[in-house]
């Protein structure tokens, strides 16, 4: 199967974040990736690690290149535009840039860019000289997507995409071609023979469904965003819903178009003799253009010149014989370059040198605060019914997997990793409550208690989010903005004693896959608005109530009450 | 580098008007009739397209997206006006643009940026484009350009406007809310910010939202108005009870991370309905201001519509938002005060300008309440 990687599928997004790249970067040609992610910040396009602007570039820079956010968009986005012919690798360096004539078109189009974007998708075609090979494939994708949907009643779906079009070798021969239709009518209306079908496909090329399905999505995208198709469920194909994209008008008379014209490919143009395959890719050049919405008159004589050269040579039958080619995508950079002239002949002109590597550890919200646990021998009552049901739990475990309590914790990790609400709210109250709290559980239906549990003391209450494995296995940035809301809330309600220092807590099974982003928006939290948000794992709690239960060893309260970020458990 | 070409001028004609007459009136047909132009010779007609070049009605320049307080925020620059992409005018086409009308929301942003006042919604409730020639507006021999376009309509710029784009009745806004419930199932994934963020600039706010899929921005549209900024979350689905929360992480991270002052900042949620006054939305307004002396605005597109529709700005800035609490889940006050007149929109349609519960409360206490129209004034002057 072709292997198209899925940019993202705001085509007006990224067609937009060229045109500014070009505006920033046209007179700084050759470009790096470090010149684009310093263009992103300079028009305002720039984010990483949670932040904008130039925070964003400073956040995101690594020693390690590979793991530096904003590279990683340059980078994407650099394959993506060379992908379309709008960007070429300049002849030093396969990591600096320069633009196409095509690429500087699509920003002279400016908010009219859609024809042109159509007309560089279509340009796309394996093999060529330009960008990575795809194996031995023979195809121009999105020409044949069309072209096959008319074949197929004007509809398909996803998985018959990958079965038909992504799947053929070569669609440059008929018989391939009609081989494929017929295999994809084959399975038409038999969801079973369908699975089956991609199932030996996965297995034969050794790849993923879900791998094979993410390929879909950037032509799919594309072919809703230019109007050639509209999506919509369907029951009436395979009995059962699935998305069916069905040919509009517009994509109609463009596969007719794709149909009469001359599909040339590069392996051919480049074995021309120099001044044919010249007059070639000019005429193919100025073809794209001429159907995007360009004004081609001034280049009238030429272009007459380029298609007599062209059908004298017998490439295209007549002068007048439309041509789908894109010499930016399908021919070497080099030969192209030399043709339209390089980006920019001048030396590098590197916009930024190379920011100084942050820490990229995030801020210091993410920095862990520790709670002590303090010696044995301490007598904590756990509290409540629940407090000592989970009391009897640990007990229990403790004799089912022998003494140690790093084993209980595990065991207790294991246990409830898939467990819902139902379960892990009581569990976590009952933790807190061996903990000597006296924790309890909001009532359910009961609007006003927006928080799901409370610890009641004297002078420091503290509501609590709890997210069980079932809602969210890692703690995200919704638990600390519920967190925050139920802080305000206990505040101006009165709701418990508490003073405005003591912490709101989050209780989740797992901490932050995004541990920066969690802990940046609890020190913005704590910055903005003085309030502390304790964020606490699963772990840890059931760590301190087993050192509690087992082994008498009590921790510090006052940290624990006044927690800000992340809990760090510490046996003394 | 070869110098590039240039797009092809379009098909269509453009426009002129006549020499030797200004426009002196123009006076919008309430959501029923096309509008009408009040010339300097005293003749009055239908506007007419005149086919600006670089269209307005269909897209915004770069210099009107712009977010000076916040200039580097990440933004989604469409220049697209209309959020459902009704609105097109191919290069070929030979006419002036035309409006989809199965797609058309009805939402008169279009009729709000075209500055001849050219489009209009019908009766039906789906927009209008007056293309046909008139003795006033005719086709001009030769290429347009942009700056002949904006030369052009400079020329309406001083005109008195009268009228309301759309009338404040129940059909009208039940007509939308149903156009727009077809629009948030259909195939327009960025509907609920676009929409927001093209509603606020017409009702004279700068505004910018994030780019979708731009996982390191939450921020849903930036506003700002009278150099003071405003955090907006928009909220189209039930999940607008969650709004006022996100609001806070907002701010949080525009204060911490970006040193925006606190005490000049505020944030405003953009709801297609207000929430249900059971549902603790309006509690959390006021805790948020009580316990951090935040005030969070509401508004509902409705509102947004019906200041739109009369040419009313929303509010001085941001700490002159329309505001809704417990005590009073209500922006009719506040929108009506911006409006300067009462509303003839009944109590609780659609909650657009009050919540359910209330307006049941409204009508068991007056039973003729839920029906009760107030009077108009009709021919309010629009200010622009």
């Amino acid at each position: 199967m072709i292997r198209l990687a899925n940019p993202g599928s705001d085509i007006s997004g990224f067609t937009r974040i060229f045109q500014a790249l070009v505006d920033a970067l046209e007179g700084r040609q050759p470009f790096s990736l470090d010149d684009m992610s310093a263009a992103f910040v300079e028009r305002g396009l720039a984010t990483s690690s949670g932040f904008m602007g130039p925070e964003a570039l400073a956040r995101s820079t690594r020693e390690d290149r590979s793991r530096d956010p904003l590279y990683n968009q340059s980078k994407m986005y650099s394959e993506l535009f060379r992908l379309l012919g709008w960007i070429h690798p300049s002849a030093d360096s396969r990591l600096t840039f320069t633009f196409t004539w095509l690429g500087l078109h699509v920003r002279e189009a400016g908010g009219n860019a859609k024809d042109i974007v159509r007309e560089s998708v279509l340009g796309i075609a394996f093999p060529n000289e330009g960008v990575d090979e795809q194996g031995d494939y023979i195809l121009r994708p999105f020409s044949t997507i069309l072209r096959s949907m008319t074949q197929l009643a004007g509809v398909m779906c996803r998985d018959e995409m990958i079965l038909g079009p992504l799947c053929l070798v070569d669609d440059t021969d008929p018989a391939q071609f009609d081989a494929m239709v017929r295999k994809v009518r084959s399975v038409r209306g038999h969801a079973a023979r369908l699975d089956t079908a991609l199932d030996r496909i996965a297995t034969t090329r050794r790849v993923q469904r879900n791998t094979m399905e993410n390929y879909t999505r950037f032509p799919l995208a594309v072919l809703e965003w230019s109007g050639w198709t509209a999506k919509g469920n369907d029951s009436s194909l395979y009995g059962r819903r699935v998305v069916l994209h069905r040919l509009t008008d517009v994509g109609r008379a463009q596969a007719v178009f794709l149909n009469s014209a001359v599909d040339l490919r590069a392996r051919k143009v480049s074995a021309l003799d120099a001044p044919v395959k010249e007059a070639v890719c000019r005429l193919a050049a100025i073809r794209m253009l001429d159907r995007a919405g360009f004004d081609t008159k001034p280049l009238r004589a030429d272009v007459e010149r380029w298609a007599r050269v062209a059908a004298k040579a017998g490439v295209i039958p007549s002068p007048t014989s439309e041509v789908v080619f894109s010499p930016f995508h399908e021919m070497s950079p080099s030969y192209v370059d030399g043709l339209y002239g390089a980006g920019g002949q001048g030396a590098a002109n590197v916009l930024a040198a190379t920011p100084a590597a942050a820490d990229g550890q995030g801020r210091s919200g993410s920095a862990a605060m520790p709670v002590h646990l303090k010696g044995k021998g301490a007598t904590t009552k756990a509290q409540g019914t629940e407090g000592q049901n989970v009391a009897k739990l640990i007990k229990t475990v403790t004799s089912e997997v022998g003494g140690k309590p790093e084993l209980v914790v595990e065991e207790l990790m294991r246990r409830y990793e898939n467990a819902n609400k139902g379960e892990f709210y009581p569990l976590v109250v009952g933790l807190f409550a061996c903990l000597g709290y006296n924790c309890t559980a909001s009532r359910i239906g009961v609007n006003y208690q927006r928080w799901d549990a409370a610890i009641s003391h004297a002078t420091d209450s503290v509501p609590i989010e709890i997210k069980s494995p079932g809602e969210e296995r890692w703690i995200s940035v919704k638990a600390v903005r519920q967190a925050l809301e139920n802080k305000v809330i206990v505040l101006a309600r009165k709701s418990f004693k508490t003073r405005k220092e003591t912490s709101t807590f989050v209780v989740g099974y797992l901490p932050p896959n995004d541990r920066a982003e969690v802990g940046g928006l609890v020190a913005d939290v704590r910055t903005a608005f003085g309030v502390n948000v304790g964020v606490i794992d699963f772990r840890s709690l059931a760590t301190m109530a087993v050192a509690a239960v087992l082994e008498g060893r009590a921790h510090d309260s006052q940290a624990l009450l006044n927690l800000r970020g992340f809990i760090d458990v510490v046996h003394a | 580098m070869s110098s590039t070409l240039k797009l092809r001028p379009r098909k269509a004609s453009a426009r002129t008007l006549r020499a030797g007459v200004e426009p002196v009136t123009i006076t919008y047909g309430n959501g029923s009739a096309a509008t009408q132009i009040t010339y300097s010779d005293k003749v009055t007609g239908p506007s007419a397209c005149l086919r600006c070049l670089d269209a307005p009605c269909m897209s915004y320049a770069s210099n009107e997206l712009t977010l000076p307080g916040l200039n580097m925020f990440p933004a989604d620059g469409t220049p697209d006006v209309c959020p459902t992409n009704a609105l097109t005018w191919p290069p070929d086409a030979e006419t002036g643009p035309s409006i989809e009308s199965d797609e058309c929301i009805g939402c008169a942003l279009c009729v709000a940026r075209c500055p001849v006042g050219a489009i209009y919604v019908g009766s039906n409730g789906v927009a209008l484009v007056s293309d046909a020639e008139t003795p006033h507006i005719r086709d001009a021999r030769g290429a347009s350009t942009v700056k002949n376009a904006q030369d052009e309509r400079k020329r309406f710029y001083g005109s008195k406007r009268r009228g309301s784009l759309v009338d404040d009745s129940d059909k009208a806004i039940e007509i939308v809310y149903q156009r727009i419930a077809k629009a948030l199932a259909g195939k327009h994934p960025s509907f609920p910010a676009l929409f927001s963020r093209n509603l606020l600039l017409e009702v004279g706010w700068n505004a910018a939202m994030r780019r979708r899929g731009d996982t390191n921005v939450r921020i849903d549209i930036a506003a700002e108005r009278n150099s003071r900024v405003c955090a907006v979350e928009v909220e189209f689905s039930e999940a607008v009870v969650d709004a006022p929360r996100n609001v806070l992480d907002d701010l949080a991270v525009l204060i911490a991370r970006y040193k925006q002052d606190k005490t000049t900042l505020n944030g405003l949620i953009v709801a297609l309905t207000l929430a249900n006054q059971r549902s603790e939305y309006f509690q959390v307004i006021e805790d948020v201001e009580k316990v951090l002396g935040i005030r969070i605005g509401t508004v509902t597109v409705g509102a947004l519509m019906l200041l739109m529709w009369n040419g009313k700005t929303l509010g001085e800035n941001s700490s002159d938002l329309p505001h809704a609490s417990a005590g009073a889940p209500s922006i009719r006050p506040d929108i009506e005060r911006m409006l300067g007149r009462k509303l003839k929109l009944s109590t609780g349609l659609a909650s657009v300008l009050e919540t359910p519960k209330l307006a049941a409360r409204d009508a068991l206490a007056n039973p003729s309440a839920a029906s009760r129209r107030e009077p108009h004034s009709r021919g309010s002057t629009r200010s622009r």
